[in-house]
């Protein structure tokens, strides 16, 4: 299982000797130091581990680091560009969509990856996009709001 | 022991906490009754000591050289806020600015004990101890300050850690010119009144809730970069603490 991967994370490329069949999530915090990705259950259910790998939102938990061979990956450090925060990230805090915070990068992430995909979503296509994200402390309807005013503040990809 | 000297200086070997003369100490420690204790007095050490029923404040605050107040509590903070709510009920007790309260939590060589932060039982079971040490604290320093000022109790008012005269604001003494970072020897014999109960209080002018949202909450948690581990832990012992879910398992499961 050892051997060398490499990929792009958060706009820098890294290659490293490691195990590959390591979970990235891990190879991001413990290896790279990018802490904000969080590790809440450790089997891919409550999405506060989630990247996004080639646009596409993943939990990083439970993909090994070997299928990011080649890919761009995006964690939650990477939305805050020169000290401004990413719009998405604006309105978590203007609508107090956190309590402890846990849940927050991951929830950002998969409401960026949603945005991505549907610049417009309805109330409903939020909640369904958003259902495997767990917020323990309870946020669920803040969260939701903060999101469709991310999509009125966004109105398109960025 | 003149009953309004502060004693903030370090203990006199002879006299210690307790004001008895050298021949009552010795009848005492004869008939078993009073055991002589050896070793630093440390805050923690300090929690319940003495013939008093109330724990000695000092395990639970200290006030800096510098005027800064920081709280000592088994309580600790796992993105439920008592980082901040118990930093304001102290601050509220102690007429101290939110901002001079640093908070050490969970710090077992440090803190008092604690069975444990669950239940929603920090405001209702530990708000009320924290609440009566700092009116406590208060009181005490109060006094010292009316005999250092000249200037009977009742005229002296608290504001940001000073003490004044509310008669003439320019006669006033600091906190931290009063403990000059030092434990507060000096307890009072009848119960500290506390202003309030439970956390936040409403503002006593206005009557309405202190609705400031803790500074930068939002903002330090939206990037990720806050550090979610339980606060004020000692690297020696951070490792046993719950930071299992921190850093990667040993085994790996397929």
């Amino acid at each position: 299982m050892n051997g060398t991967i490499s990929f792009k994370v958060n706009e820098k490329s890294v290659s490293i000797a490691m195990d590959r069949s390591r979970p990235l999530l891990w190879v991001l915090r413990s290896d790279l130091g990018l802490t904000g990705t969080k590790c809440g259950c450790g089997k891919g259910l409550c999405g506060a581990c989630t990247v996004i790998a080639d646009e596409k939102a993943m939990r990083s938990c439970i993909i090994p680091v070997r299928s990011v061979e080649g890919k761009e990956v995006l964690t939650i450090e990477e939305l805050e560009k020169n000290g401004k925060l990413h719009p998405i990230q604006e309105v978590f805090v203007k609508h107090d969509a956190l309590q402890c915070g846990f849940c927050t990068p991951g929830m950002i992430l998969n409401a960026y990856s949603l945005l991505q995909r549907n610049s417009q979503p309805s109330r409903q296509q939020i909640i369904e996009a958003m259902e495997y994200n767990l917020c323990r402390c309870g946020a669920h309807i803040r969260i939701i709001r903060a999101i469709e005013s991310a999509a009125q503040e966004m109105k398109g990809p960025r | 022991m003149n009953e309004d000297t502060l004693q903030v200086a370090e203990r006199d070997p002879d006299e210690r906490l307790h004001p008895f003369s050298r021949r009552q100490f010795l009848q005492g420690v004869r008939s078993g009754i009073i055991f002589f204790a050896v070793g630093e007095g440390t805050t923690a050490e300090a929690q319940g000591r003495g013939k008093k029923k109330r724990p000695d404040f000092n395990a639970y605050l200290r006030i800096g050289e510098d005027g800064r107040v920081t709280c000592f509590t088994g309580k600790i903070e796992m993105g439920q806020g008592a980082i901040t709510s118990l930093a304001q009920t102290l601050a509220d007790e102690l007429d101290v600015s939110l901002e001079s309260v640093d908070m050490v939590m969970g710090d077992t060589a440090r803190c008092p004990f604690d069975a444990g932060t669950w239940g929603s039982m920090t405001t209702p079971y530990f708000g009320p101890v924290l609440r009566a040490a700092g009116a406590e604290a208060r009181a005490v320093l109060i006094g010292v300050a009316a005999v250092r000022l000249k200037v009977p109790k009742d005229q002296l008012a608290v504001e940001n850690g000073v003490v004044f005269d509310k008669t003439r604001k320019d006669r006033k003494v600091t906190f931290a010119e009063l403990t000059e970072g030092k434990r507060i020897e000096k307890f009072l014999e009848q119960e500290p009144k506390v202003k309030g109960v439970g956390g936040i209080q409403p503002d006593r002018q206005t009557n309405q809730p202190d609705r400031r949202p803790a500074e930068g909450h939002g903002q330090s948690r939206v990037h990720g970069r806050h550090p979610l581990a339980p606060h004020g832990v000692r690297k020696s012992i951070a490792a046993s603490v719950p930071r299992c879910q921190a850093q990667e398992p040993r085994h790996v499961s397929r």
